[in-house]
């Protein structure tokens, strides 16, 4: 990974040119379009990621913290229908997580979420069921993942259908966790177990335009409540070290609109999301992707991202004294972040007896103004069963 | 607010008149939003853990990740 990221970096051209360089030497496959609706209806896919955070020597993000951090992650799916009405779906996910303020735990507390060390990781498995009925789908969704301080058990529902003709398509859906937190303090105190709930309620609204463009809308509410704050995360009063508090209820929502518009071959997604809370953030994604098909079985996907957000009420770098809710965490503060990448598709590939193999890579930068940079990369296949 | 709902309106007014012959373009792999499930996944595992804000561009609103 550090390779990667020093070659990136060497470059100073980001993730899109190196891409595109490595391109060139896929085009010679065999020429078809990408997978059809029908057949990410009966798919199995796998992806992998590294991911590289590096907060310029202990100063960027939280100047108190070494946020340094590398995670792997790896998530399977397999989706396929089982009868002409019925589609099964299972998920399976598993991350490995090392942070530089794990090994200074006792001294600095953590803040890079869930850091594993040398822990088994993390791993969540999740198992769905959609049924179409005559005038509808519905899909049922049920998930259990666990990390050495949480357990986290869900249930979903989800509902969809279309309208005029298919031009409109509607989808309402439910979400709901309850997270079990091991409270294990930064100085290595453990209290008794607390809980996390987080119910999310969305709807979707899908609709053509026209012959060659079409919208998105977006929204999602939330509700939590129980013990919302990072447990091993810190903070400093008069130059001492306290407990991260945040409140035990939050209420979020989030609006979004996307939309896209066909050139020929080629096409452009625009979006826009605005979120707010009420621990005092708000925050709003400019979104801009386009899909260019230089050869029939390729697809790049060049995107640019600029995220701003502002800082939760409580959040402070440092406390002159203590205060009833109190965080440090970079993640709550206010910063903007400019993201870019590069997603890289080659359609229609045989292996082994397979065929209509999708290959992807994608590599990715973020910067944000606090100085806390990341890099990921991704490689992923996946095939029509 | 009241321009985003009138623009909203007055978009979706015009779209009903799109044919199912019309619509061979629409059903390419590019004019899907988020046609690769596992690529938006990572995203917003990427994503949301390091910021303060959920659900932009997706039906994701936090829990199940031990972060906020």
């Amino acid at each position: 990974m550090l390779l990667v990221t020093s070659f990136v970096k060497y470059l100073k051209i980001g993730p899109p040119l190196v891409l595109l360089l490595l391109s060139a030497g896929f085009s010679q496959f065999a020429f078809a379009f990408g997978p059809t609706t029908t057949e990410l209806d009966d798919i199995f896919a796998i992806k992998l990621m590294a991911y590289q955070q590096e907060d310029d020597g202990g100063k960027a993000g939280n100047p108190n913290l070494d946020e340094d951090a590398t995670i792997y992650e790896g998530v399977v799916l397999l989706k396929k229908h089982v009868s002409d009405v019925d589609v099964m779906t299972l998920q399976g996910l598993w991350d490995q997580v090392s942070a530089a303020s794990f090994d200074d735990a006792k001294d600095e507390a953590e803040t890079v979420s869930g850091a594993t060390g040398y822990n088994p990781g993390r791993w969540a498995v999740d198992l769905g069921w959609q049924h179409q009925f005559s005038t509808f789908d519905m899909s049922l969704n049920t998930s259990y993942g666990q990390e050495y301080f949480y357990r986290a058990f869900n249930l979903g529902l989800g509902l969809s259908t279309s309208l005029a003709e298919g031009a409109t398509q509607l989808g309402f859906g439910f979400q709901g966790f309850n997270d079990q937190i091991r409270v294990i303090r930064w100085d290595g105190t453990r209290e008794d177990k607390e809980h996390r709930r987080t119910n999310t309620a969305s709807f979707e609204l899908t609709q053509i335009l026209t012959p060659i463009s079409n919208l998105n809308l977006g929204w999602v509410h939330t509700d939590q409540s129980g013990f919302l704050a990072t447990p091993f995360n810190s903070v400093l009063v008069a130059g001492l070290r306290e407990y991260e508090t945040t409140p035990n209820d939050r209420r979020r929502d989030a609006l979004s609109i996307r939309y896209k518009h066909a050139f020929d071959h080629n096409s452009v997604q625009l979006g826009y999301s605005y979120y707010w809370d009420d621990w005092g953030i708000s925050s709003s994604t400019y979104d801009l992707r386009y899909y260019y098909r230089p050869y029939e079985n390729i697809q790049l996907e060049p995107n640019y991202r600029f995220y701003t957000q502002s800082a939760a009420d409580f959040f402070a770098i440092s406390f002159d004294e203590t205060q009833e809710f109190m965080s440090s965490d970079s993640d709550l503060g206010g910063y903007d972040g400019h993201s870019t990448g590069l997603q890289l598709y080659f359609f229609n590939n045989e292996l082994l007896g397979y065929e209509r193999i999708t290959f992807d890579l994608g590599l990715n930068y973020y910067q944000r103004s606090d100085d806390l940079d990341y890099y990921w990369l991704t490689f992923g296949v996946s095939f029509p069963l | 607010m009241r321009i985003v709902v009138i623009l909203i309106v007055c978009l979706l007014s015009a779209c009903s008149t799109v044919r199912f012959n019309e619509r061979e373009r629409l059903l390419e792999y590019d004019m899907q939003f988020d046609p690769d499930p596992l690529h938006a996944l990572i995203e917003s595992h990427v994503r949301n853990p390091r910021q303060g804000s959920v659900g932009a561009f997706s039906a994701s609103g936090g829990g199940g990740c031990g972060c906020y």
